[in-house]
């Protein structure tokens, strides 16, 4: 890195500030879009961000802007990244989407998608902690529309 | 990783997610997850689930055990619903079929009569010589740009 480097302090939602080089910080597009429009003061406020979920997004960002580093490790990187607790999954989500990174964003969907794969409708609603809120009546429908998947 | 487990023990809320987002998520589950799980889950997923923007894409994989897409039931349960569901706006269609050719005609026959905008079309199938009539089926499709 050259002496040249600037440096942006972000301010998660419970007050904790990071201080991290602009080179990285600009993986966010959100952030890239501020600093280019020149609306960048002293802090950047993510109002949406924790501090906790932006230590995840901190480490990915950091780790995928080392020099040198091999796909390979890059790899089992993203693997064990995204093997984390669904609160903090669905935060990473929210957050990824707020700082407009397509690549932390689509790669946490990803995961989503393949906890949902492979399981029945009754398991994905207990996975997930969701209410079966058809009526009766539109339930009735959708089995006859697919009874194949009763039977 | 264990720990992280330990620490959250509540489960967010899912459905409160942006809609897009959400259909991203589906998205990435394939056409046969997608209509037969996360389509009976909920009202929310069901109604996300019928959108034509959701069907732009089809891929139909893996879905060659027991001859499965030789049977009719697995056209009209799957194929035809996705096929339908995009209400034309479907732009690429990947479908892995080891089948019959004559199945797989009257498939392509199917989508070159509802998907006047594909652009993108992938077959992985068991024969490489494609018969005159496949090669008629394919014709159909204005704006292929791909194959």
């Amino acid at each position: 890195m050259s002496s040249s480097t600037k440096f942006l302090t972000l301010k998660t939602c419970d007050d904790k500030k990071f201080v991290l080089d602009e080179a990285i910080a600009v993986r966010s597009q959100t952030i890239k879009n501020m600093v280019e429009d020149d609306c960048v003061s002293n802090v950047i406020p993510l109002p949406n961000v924790n501090s906790k979920t932006m230590t995840k997004v901190i480490e990915y960002w950091k780790k995928h802007s080392e020099e040198g580093v091999s796909k390979d490790v890059l790899m089992d990187f993203d693997k064990a990244f995204v093997k984390v607790h669904h609160s903090i999954l669905h935060a990473l989500i929210l957050a990824a989407n707020f700082l407009n990174d397509k690549e932390i964003l689509d790669m946490m969907c990803q995961e989503v998608a393949d906890r949902i794969k492979g399981k029945t409708p009754e398991e994905i609603r207990k996975e997930f902690d969701i209410k079966n809120d058809f009526t009766p009546e539109e339930e009735e429908e959708i089995r006859k529309e697919n009874a194949w998947a009763f039977e | 990783m264990e720990v992280e487990y330990m620490e959250n023990p509540i489960v967010p809320p899912w459905l409160e997610l942006p809609s897009e987002i959400t259909s991203m998520i589906l998205q990435k589950l394939g056409t046969i997850d997608i209509l037969k799980n996360a389509d009976k889950v909920c009202t929310t997923w069901h109604q996300l689930c019928q959108e034509p923007d959701m069907w732009q894409v089809i891929k139909l994989q893996n879905a060659n055990t027991d001859d499965f897409w030789d049977s009719k039931d697995a056209l009209e349960k799957i194929y035809h619903p996705a096929v339908d569901r995009s209400q034309g706006q479907l732009i690429d269609i990947s479908i892995d079929y080891y089948g019959i050719e004559n199945m797989l005609n009257y498939m392509l026959n199917y989508v070159a009569q509802r998907s006047p905008q594909l652009k993108r079309l992938e077959l992985i199938c068991s024969y490489n010589v494609f018969g005159d009539e496949l090669s008629a089926s394919v014709k159909k499709f204005p704006l292929l740009e791909e194959l």
